[in-house]
């Protein structure tokens, strides 16, 4: 067998992983969730490694690479920062596990549809902005309006857009890397000659810096943090408990922005077992709920059970969390539509 | 013959079986030092048949009743982070993942008491627990990779020990899947004297008696404050009388360690502090503020009193902040091409014995592990009334050359085991039998002893199914 072209520093650090005794099992919340082997990090770095060093064929390993949601708890406690969700994209991408729900999201994603088959949301505020807020391919219409409207309200225009299909990341999480850079470039196009581009869903980010590196990239709960003074919301009066997306929180180290805004509308953040830095996985990330959505349905109902324990509403700001949370029976909120309803004279 | 697996398909529905490859290898082998040399040598090793994952303690029992009516025999696997083997696999056998058992239940805090499934992860529990202002007060340096599971089977040790006991010491309700596939219940009791206490027979029997189900622990209140602080002893011997001392005026700090001049070297080096002359004690003392003050003061005294120098707290901070540095760093030092070359030599070997045999047992092993290796350190990590472990480290560069590293390897481990036992010690202090002590289990318990264990093995498993081979058992009596 010969071994498959993954980037040199991808299978390098794959072998070192393997040699690695399994430390950062418990920091996985997908294998604390299923207790499952192929969902322990260290599994991945083997199979990532044998797949380089052609020990193993691309087909025998796809089924070994679905049960990562890409949350990055694991490179926390990690001395040398393996970023397992960067090998298991790289392996993805000559493995190629499929799924008929994975299937279809690509196919529609070709087509320029959602991934759920559903037509891209109209455009929403001034489309000559000088800023661009770039949806995320399952936040929903009213989404885009309250970002509009919070935006409008603390007196900015902006052109509130979203990607043919999406803007890569979700292509990419497959293993799809074609159609994947295909969607990205239309990203430049979309964005005209904006400088700043905020992006709705925390898992764009990445995707979005490396496609524009011209334009500043942050998230919208940040630029809507930075507005805090200039909004003014009618009081909620009641606790909430804020569920950090990891890769907004573990990445980009967004922890206190959100809880800011949330504190000027009125609510009482509680705080859930896992938060912050320290966050537990929806199961939403890496197209793990395509791949594996056993994987992900069960890492969800456990993280809705931290939620759940401290017995306060639940609120986000990653919608694929948020819809993943909330098929698993725990109501989860939109953070945009929550704020934009307590907008005074909205 | 090939395993019946529709079978078990059919009378345990919610259990994974899994035959591929790609995960079959990734149960070839546990932690083992020399497996893992041997595939880091390009060996394709022998996986096992076929892994079955139970999701419940009900699946459970029905896979092993399955194993039992079919003669199949069973390798029970957890995190496969073990260092001895154990969950090595058996040709002809099918490994039990035990890792979807991982329920924690109703923490009882009248009574202080927690029962959880084998594979629940041991900082997983940490953290549940403490969410909760409590602890189990275990903590190894695999806390982040085990399971509580294999903990009870191997009677693991963690950092506090001295304070806190071995887990096995914890252990207050047990229950284990017979290879019949009947269920042993022993229900927590805080002490009896209703006969021998069946569940110590379980203890430390790494699956040869049967798969444990659920463990109920002791756990306590997370203690106020934690006091570290470091010490330097003049030399080795009297740092083990220190120490011994320790303990004989009535104190009990949980953490008390005391490093050989080579591991101290290597420890204050690796803190960027200039190397002191003699040997590092750690301490760490913990509780209500005014019994952890009282109970450092008492070290300090008794220490002062055997010419130790106090270092103040850094490098007990130090200590506590890198604890789990060491072994994140294994796979930086064993890796091909890893800091030290190709085909280095590395592992640990965790004897113990009497505080009147202890100096004459480090001698013994450390010159015995030297005549075979390049590097040994040793500490003492985890103390007792009436005497110690010493926890050797080994390592060896061999220029690339795998085959001298294994050989290198068996032979340390011939003159270490040989050398513990020749002084009077015991071969495992914490870290079990499986495979790599096997050879030496006769010798240590004596041919009574291990005709008894033997006994007690064709008693409870006359088919030879619960994991063949481990403990120095053979796989079938004749």
């Amino acid at each position: 067998m010969n071994g498959q072209p993954l980037p040199v520093a991808v299978a390098d650090a794959a072998r070192h992983g393997s040699y690695c005794p399994k430390l950062c099992t418990f920091a996985c919340p997908v294998t604390t969730a299923t207790g499952r082997d192929d969902a322990v990090p260290w599994s991945f770095h083997r199979t990532v490694s044998d797949l380089a060093d052609g020990r193993l064929e691309p087909a025998d390993a796809a089924s070994r690479l679905t049960a990562c949601s890409g949350c990055l708890a694991c490179q926390s406690p990690c001395l040398f920062d393996q970023d397992i969700p960067e090998q298991v994209v790289a392996a993805r991408s000559v493995a190629r596990p499929r799924t008929d729900a994975s299937e279809a999201a690509l196919r529609n994603l070709a087509a320029g549809r959602r991934p759920d088959g559903s037509s891209t949301p109209s455009p929403v505020g001034d489309p000559h902005a000088d800023v661009v807020v770039l949806a995320g391919h399952e936040d929903p219409e009213a989404s885009l309006q309250a970002a509009a409207a919070l935006f409008a309200a603390a007196g900015h225009s902006v052109a509130v857009v979203a990607p043919q299909g999406c803007c890569g990341a979700l292509a990419r999480a497959v293993g799809d890397t074609e159609l994947a850079d295909g969607l990205a470039k239309g990203l430049i196009e979309l964005v005209g000659r904006a400088r700043v581009v905020v992006a709705m869903d925390p898992h764009c980010l990445g995707e979005l810096r490396a496609a524009l590196p011209e334009a500043t990239v942050i998230d919208v709960v940040t630029a809507l943090a930075e507005e805090v003074d200039r909004l003014s919301f009618r009081q909620a009066g009641r606790p909430i408990v804020w569920h950090d997306p990891c890769v907004l929180a573990r990445v980009d180290g967004v922890v206190d922005a959100p809880r800011r805004l949330l504190a000027v509308a009125g609510f009482s953040v509680v705080e859930p077992e896992h938060h912050g830095i320290e966050t537990a996985c929806s199961g939403a990330g890496l197209a793990m709920p395509l791949l594996d959505p056993a994987a992900a349905a069960a890492t969800a109902v456990r993280r809705a059970q931290q939620l759940a324990g401290t017995g306060a509403d639940a609120v986000t700001s990653c919608h694929r969390a948020g819809a993943l949370l909330t098929s698993v029976g725990h109501r989860t909120a939109d953070l945009l539509q929550l704020l934009a309803d307590l907008l005074e004279d909205h | 013959m090939p395993l019946p697996l529709d079978a078990l398909a059919a009378d345990a529905p919610g259990t994974t079986i899994v035959t591929d490859r790609a995960a079959l290898d990734t149960y070839a082998h546990d932690w083992w030092s020399r497996l893992l040399m041997r595939r880091r040598a390009g060996e394709d090793l022998p996986r096992p048949d076929a892994v079955v994952a139970p999701a419940d303690r009900d699946e459970l029992v029905a896979v092993v009743r399955w194993a039992a009516a079919n003669r199949v025999a069973m390798v029970p696997f957890g995190a496969g982070t073990g260092v001895c083997g154990g969950a090595a696999p058996v040709d002809g056998a099918v490994t039990v993942d035990l890792k979807r058992l991982n329920r924690i239940g109703e923490l009882d805090e009248e009574s202080g008491l927690v029962t959880v499934e084998p594979g629940v992860n041991a900082q997983t529990l940490e953290n549940h627990l403490a969410a909760r202002g409590w602890t189990l007060g275990h903590f190894p340096s695999s806390i982040h990779c085990s399971t509580i599971g294999g903990f009870v089977a191997i009677r693991s040790a963690g950092q506090a020990s001295t304070g806190y006991g071995k887990l096995e010491d914890m252990v207050v309700g047990l229950e284990v899947v017979l290879p019949d596939g009947t269920v042993f219940a022993a229900a927590p009791q805080p002490q009896s004297a209703v006969g021998p206490d069946l569940k110590r027979l379980f203890l430390g029997s790494e699956g040869v008696f049967g798969i444990i189900s659920s463990a109920t622990l002791h756990v306590r209140p997370m203690p106020e404050v934690t006091l570290d602080r470091g010490f330097v002893a003049p030399d080795f011997r009297t740092g083990l009388r220190a120490i011994r001392d320790i303990l004989r005026a009535g104190v009990t700090p949980p953490v008390v360690r005391l490093y050989d001049e080579t591991d101290t070297a290597v420890v204050f080096s690796g803190q960027g502090i200039e190397v002191a002359d003699g040997c590092l004690i750690i301490t760490g003392c913990e509780g209500r503020q005014d019994v952890a003050t009282f109970t450092e003061q008492v070290v300090h005294e008794v220490l002062s009193g055997h010419g130790a120098t106090d270092l103040g707290r850094e490098p007990g901070e130090n200590w506590r902040a890198n604890r789990h540095n060491m072994s994140y760093r294994f796979a930086e030092y064993f890796k091909p091409g890893g800091a030290f070359g190709d085909a280095v030599t590395l592992d640990t070997m965790e004897v113990a014995g009497t505080w009147a045999r202890l100096p004459d047992i480090y001698a013994a092993v450390r010159a015995a592990l030297a005549d075979h290796v390049d590097l040994v350190l040793a500490h003492v990590s985890h103390a007792y009334p009436s005497g110690a472990c010493i926890y050797f480290t080994l390592g060896a560069a061999n220029g690339g050359d795998e085959v001298r590293a294994l050989e290198r390897y068996d032979a340390a481990w011939e003159a270490g085991q040989q050398a513990v036992l020749g002084a009077g010690g015991t071969g495992s202090h914490h870290h079990g039998v499986g495979l790599l002590r096997a050879p030496y289990l006769r010798q240590e318990l004596g041919e009574v002893g291990f005709e008894l264990l033997a006994r007690i093995k064709d008693a409870i498993d006359p088919d030879g199914v619960a994991n063949p081979g481990k403990l120095g058992l053979p796989r079938a009596r004749p």
